[in-house]
């Protein structure tokens, strides 16, 4: 907020304001303030608060305030405060003023009325909102969201998550100042939950908004803020911050006392450890009781899905059946005379697996086509059954805003996008087994975004110029008769390719994230919570399929060439208008001159029709070196076209099989290629997998436990994990940059949300010897080092004259 | 390179020169007897002395001391002054037989009796020293007396003491808690980095008697270490708690030793060290060319005793050899003029001695 009236009030002990303020400013052209305390002031704890005047102007952070990086002006009775230390009259005070710092002044003055001191409330708060906020609101600078130049990770997570708060409230309807009041008024109980006018959801998705538009947030940033939103969407309706009184430490505390707490830290830290350690043991044992627990969440997982790919398949069939009936210049005539007179499409009666011919089935579906409103809607209604295994019964309801008008559409793989090329299209209805029970209830909506809207007519081509990414979000329900289930959202996002090396080779479509969270409810009765994510930031430049599909793998690489080519390398009779001829690998001719089988690399069998003889004549040869050498040319150069020279490089051929005739002037090449690595240092697949579960482990306090992983270089990233558990929270991350390297370091961080933190590098050299150094901090002061003794981790703090030491485990 | 005021370097050179000039004197003055000795002794009940050095612990089967003893001196005598400058170290570990017994169980890797508690007690004393040693030696027909006072620096400090237990959780587990106090010249528990050495200074009295009340029988005895102390300056120390409240199992599911440890480290200003007295006696009855020999030796709070027979030779040579059933050692003794050789030991193949000495001496 730019010429922000500021202002600094003295806070008495029962967290009142002292009438006369103690210091006056106004924010500067970066929003950042100053204020000397003047002689007023006593030595208590201050309260800023920021006012509106008529020069007021904030920086739109949020789609929803209006163009983003431009100045907005506030309403009137819109105020932001904080509460923050000083020293003495005549000392500065300028702790960050936000939407955060909002909210844990007023969670603060919520506990000082419970009977705190105003100094444990101010600290008590301050660990709470920075645990949900997932930095520190309190000594970390507001920046600029649409500037991140020069911001550390936990500048630029403050900037997006203050971002994403202005994307609450600007949305949150007309009046804003009523609006950010209920947004700082959701902690004063503790939770964030039900309750509060937003929820934990509400927020993650707000966050995901701002990271999606927000250019310069590294690998860091992105890591911790993919955890901090898979802590949320795993909180559900509850987003309860914990805080520890054992690890409270006041102003006046001495180094003793910040070492006896960070000690009582470690051994929480231990006995966490120790529990990983216990449960690990335990799932080793398959008879034990968290063995057994686990095993029955993963089955229940599995079993719903599983029954899911079943109901996703048959509906399919049903669905691929209508796409061919509204195929080409026919089907479109069909689809308009169906909007006009309201016929129906039908299903063909039987249907017959197009990979496995042995699997049949019948079907009885109708597609009632119809123009609405709102654009054009398809209700799909019937059943589908598999010969010899299961029945689903459908209601189907596909929405789009396209008008009758412009259709202009042929239903092939590609020329579907025509059909999102208006934005959205929905599906939603129920999918049933047949007995009345539903197996899936749908409501997603899928959509096409343009990197530039379509001037003119929308037509497929213009689509895939304009094309950069599609999207399918919105929510699930599953269950099967044994009463396991799940329920809950799913997020899928591909893009369009650009700089892609293997362009012959990707798909369309390159997969950049993918979401699921919900309730699993096993067939015991248990409910569980999981929730699971993954990113690909370099989605444009390389595909995961493709990855999948190609990465030090042999696959087949097939084309066509003209015939001459080829046939020159095949002894046959060229002047034969009738004939045919194929090469393959590792085969053999019969020489009748020697009477034994000649083997070869490669071997060229042909025939032709003598029309002198009257018959067809037959040849084999075994291609000669220079022959084959010059066929693996020909392959490798068409592989080089396709996937670049680095990879075709690298690759190696297996087996060839070509085949041509006189039908024909080109010839068919076969080839089995193995391909190498496709990864290189600056060309991989760059990876972030969330996990976030509710863990309920027998003999165990529960735990909700989020996991990030992220790739960030071809031989490195970092493991990123958060455990609320037995009424603390941790964090840990351990990361590399190079695991192949002759001497990889391994940095290794623990922390909570209430400023104890423990940093450490560790190492080992070719000939095994272990090195581990590294810092404890309490609130940002080193109080003491990390290092190896007898290969074991062990932590020192200076005391006076003496020091304290412990063992890490 | 010297400096002046630098005491260290002073001190060291003070012995050397010393024992140059009384060699000259004994050259000049016949009066003047030069004496030496060198003595050695190892000794380790629980497990063989070569297991100890390489790998402690891990043969522990049954006793509960283990101490390591060497002296050299070398000096002259006039008209019954003694002066000499010497050189010595001691280590001395205690610990009770059941403490000793659990950790070798524990080591193998062997089945425990579940429910099953070990007190640990743990005592060790060491250091390592050099200085001189003045004193007096009054001689009669069958008598003589001697007394002496010695003045050392000390290094390689080390005493200390860890009282805990152990508690047999189950047959493959086990709790331990301890408490350490212990001053060091080396954190050998918990290789505390960067450990500046103390420094001290020791004083010892002795005293020493042979007697010959009859022709045939011979009585000596000797007293070290008599109201010694070494006053240490700037000891480094550490005193901690360990436990196994966090515990791991290797592949073979048998609880791992590597107790959760925290403590506090210093150094002390002053620190005090105190030394046991040492005894010795022997008696001897000659009968003709034979002779029969009882030793008894009292140190670290243990008492020995040998008994053997030997015979004089020609050339006044004489041979002894004695037993010692505590330690299970034979000792072996040449004695010809005033040399004096003296070796024993309990086993014959290095990998099992757990005893061993070695003496010279020379008109001491």
């Amino acid at each position: 907020m730019k010429n922000a009236v500021v202002t600094a009030y003295e806070l008495d002990d029962s967290g009142e304001r002292l009438d006369t303020p103690v210091g006056t400013t106004t924010t500067d052209n970066e929003g950042q303030y100053r204020i000397e305390l003047n002689d007023n002031y006593e030595g208590g704890l201050v309260e800023i608060e920021i006012t509106v005047n008529s020069e007021t102007r904030m920086v739109c952070d949020a789609s929803a305030c209006g163009t983003k990086g431009s100045d907005v002006t506030l309403p009137g009775d819109f105020k932001l405060n904080a509460i923050g230390k000083a020293s003495a009259p005549g000392s500065a005070v300028s702790v960050p003023v936000t939407a955060w710092s909002t909210m844990a002044a007023k969670r603060a003055k919520t506990l000082v009325a419970g009977g705190k001191s105003v100094a444990d409330a101010a600290r008590q708060a301050k660990a709470e909102v920075s645990q949900v906020a997932g930095f520190d609101i309190e000594n970390t600078v507001a920046r600029d969201v649409n500037d991140l130049t020069g911001a550390s990770a936990a500048e630029a997570q403050a900037a997006v998550m203050n971002a994403a708060v202005a994307e609450l409230v600007f949305s949150g309807g007309e009046n804003v100042a009523a609006t950010l009041d209920s947004f700082s008024d959701a902690l004063n109980d503790g939770s964030i939950n039900s309750e509060d006018t937003f929820t934990a959801a509400s927020l993650s998705s707000a966050v995901k908004t701002v990271v999606e538009t927000t250019d310069g947030l590294d690998d860091e940033t992105q890591e911790s803020l993919n955890n901090q939103t898979a802590q949320f969407d795993a909180a559900g309706d509850n987003l309860a911050p914990s805080y520890d009184e054992e690890l409270d430490l006041d102003e006046g505390a001495t180094q003793a006392d910040k070492v006896a707490a960070f000690q009582s830290f470690v051994s929480q830290f231990r006995s966490w450890a120790g529990s990983i350690d216990e449960t690990a043991a335990a799932l080793q044992d398959e008879t034990s009781a968290v063995s057994v627990a686990l095993d029955a969440d993963a089955e229940t997982v599995s079993d719903v899905f599983a029954q899911a790919g079943v109901t996703g398949d048959l509906v399919s069939k049903v669905l691929d059946a209508f796409s061919q009936q509204l195929a080409g210049t026919e089907g479109r005539a069909a689809l308009l005379d169906a909007l006009e007179n309201g016929t129906p499409f039908t299903a063909p009666l039987n249907w017959t697996d197009e990979e496995d011919p042995t699997v049949t089935g019948t079907m009885d579906a109708e597609l009632v086509f119809e123009d609405t409103e709102s654009g054009l809607k398809a209700t799909a209604t019937g059943s589908v059954s598999q010969i010899g295994g299961e029945t689903r019964e459908f209601d189907l309801v596909i929405g789009t805003s396209l008008s009758q008008s412009d259709l202009d559409l042929t239903y092939d793989a590609e020329k579907v996008l025509s059909l999102l090329a208006q934005n959205n299209v929905s599906v939603s209805g129920t999918v049933g087994d047949g007995t009345g029970f539903d197996r899936a209830a749908l409501d997603l909506v899928a959509n096409l975004e343009l990197s530039e809207s379509i001037a003119g007519e929308v037509t497929a081509d213009a689509v895939l110029e304009k094309f950069s990414a599609i999207t399918l979000n919105g929510s699930v329900a599953l269950a099967n008769p044994e009463a396991a289930s799940f329920d809950g959202e799913i997020s899928v996002k591909a893009v369009n390719m650009t700089g892609s090396s293997f362009s012959a080779l990707d798909e369309p479509f390159s997969p950049e994230s993918f979401a699921l969270a919900g309730d699993f409810t096993a067939t015991s009765g248990r409910t569980f919570n999981l929730s699971t994510s993954l990113n690909s930031s370099s989605a444009q430049r390389f595909n995961l399929f493709t990855y999948l599909d190609y990465n030090d793998t042999t696959a087949a690489f097939d084309f066509e060439v003209d015939r001459a080519e080829v046939s020159q390398f095949v002894e046959y009779d060229e002047t034969a208008q009738d004939f045919w001829f194929d090469i393959y690998s590792y085969g053999s001719c019969y020489d009748f001159d020697s009477g034994t089988e000649v083997f070869g690399e490669r071997v060229a069998n042909s025939g032709w029709y003598d029309s002198e003889l009257g018959f067809y004549d037959y040849n084999c040869n075994v291609l000669d070196s220079a022959e084959n050498d010059a066929v693996d040319q020909l392959i490798l150069g068409k592989l080089e076209t396709a996937v670049g020279a680095t990879v075709a490089g690298q690759s190696s051929i297996q087996n060839v099989w070509v085949s041509g005739s006189s039908a024909s002037d080109l010839a068919e090449v076969n080839a089995d290629i193995t391909f190498p690595d496709l990864e290189t240092a600056e060309n991989f697949v760059n990876l972030s997998f969330n996990i976030a579960a509710g863990v309920s482990l027998a003999d165990m306090p529960k735990a909700t436990a989020v996991v990030t992983l992220t790739r960030s270089t071809l031989n490195g990233g970092s493991v990123l994990a958060n455990v609320s558990w037995d009424g603390g929270s941790y964090s840990l991350k351990v990361s590399t940059d190079e695991l192949n390297a002759e001497n990889p370091e391994v940095s290794l961080a623990f922390w909570n949300p209430q400023g104890f933190r423990l940093e450490a590098v560790g190492s080992e050299t070719a000939s095994g010897v272990q090195s581990l150094t590294g810092n404890v901090f309490v609130n940002g002061e080193d109080i003491g080092d990390v290092e190896l003794r007898n290969g074991v981790p062990v932590i020192t703090y200076p005391n006076g004259e003496e020091t304290v030491f412990e063992t890490l485990f | 390179m010297k400096a002046p005021g630098n005491r260290k370097e002073r001190w060291g050179f003070g012995p050397a020169f010393f024992f140059v000039i009384a060699s000259v004197y004994a050259n000049t003055a016949p009066a003047v007897e030069m004496f030496g000795r060198f003595e050695a002794q190892l000794v380790s009940e629980p497990e063989p002395i070569k297991t100890t050095l390489s790998d402690w612990g891990s043969e522990f089967d049954s006793g509960r001391r283990q101490w390591a003893v060497s002296q050299a001196e070398v000096g002259f005598r006039e008209r019954g002054i003694e002066i000499s400058v010497f050189t010595r170290a001691l280590a001395d570990l205690r610990m009770n037989s059941e403490a000793v017994s659990f950790y070798g169980q524990i080591a193998r890797k062997e089945p425990l009796n579940e429910g099953e508690r070990i007190p640990v007690a743990l005592r060790v004393n060491g250091f390592s020293g050099s200085g001189i040693r003045s004193g007096y030696r009054h001689s009669q027909e069958s008598w003589t007396i001697s007394g002496g006072i010695s003045v050392f620096k000390t290094r390689h400090l080390m005493s200390g003491t860890l009282d805990g237990e152990f508690v047999a959780a189950a047959e493959n587990d086990y709790d331990f808690s301890a408490d350490v106090d212990y001053v060091y010249y080396r954190d050998v528990i918990f290789d505390r980095p960067d450990v500046e050495k103390a420094s001290g200074i020791g004083w010892a009295f002795d005293i020493a008697a042979s007697w010959q009340p009859m022709k045939k029988l011979n009585l000596n005895f000797r007293a070290e270490d008599l109201f010694s102390r070494i006053r240490w300056k700037d000891a480094p120390f550490t005193q901690a708690q360990a436990n196994t409240d966090n515990k791991s199992f290797d592949d073979e599911g048998y609880a791992v030793f590597a107790p959760t440890i925290s403590g506090t480290e210093g150094y002390r200003d002053t620190f005090y060290q105190d030394l046991d007295p040492r005894f010795y006696g022997t008696a001897q009855w000659q009968e003709g060319a034979w002779l029969a020999v009882v030793h008894g030796q009292y140190q670290f709070g243990y008492g020995l005793y040998g008994a053997g027979f030997g015979r004089t030779l020609a050339g006044e040579a004489r041979i002894l050899a004695s037993y010692w059933p505590e330690l299970e050692s034979l000792r072996l003794e040449l004695t010809r003029g005033k040399w004096q050789a003296m070796v024993s030991a309990d086993e014959v193949t290095w990998s099992s001695v757990r005893a061993i000495s070695l003496g010279l001496s020379y008109n001491y």
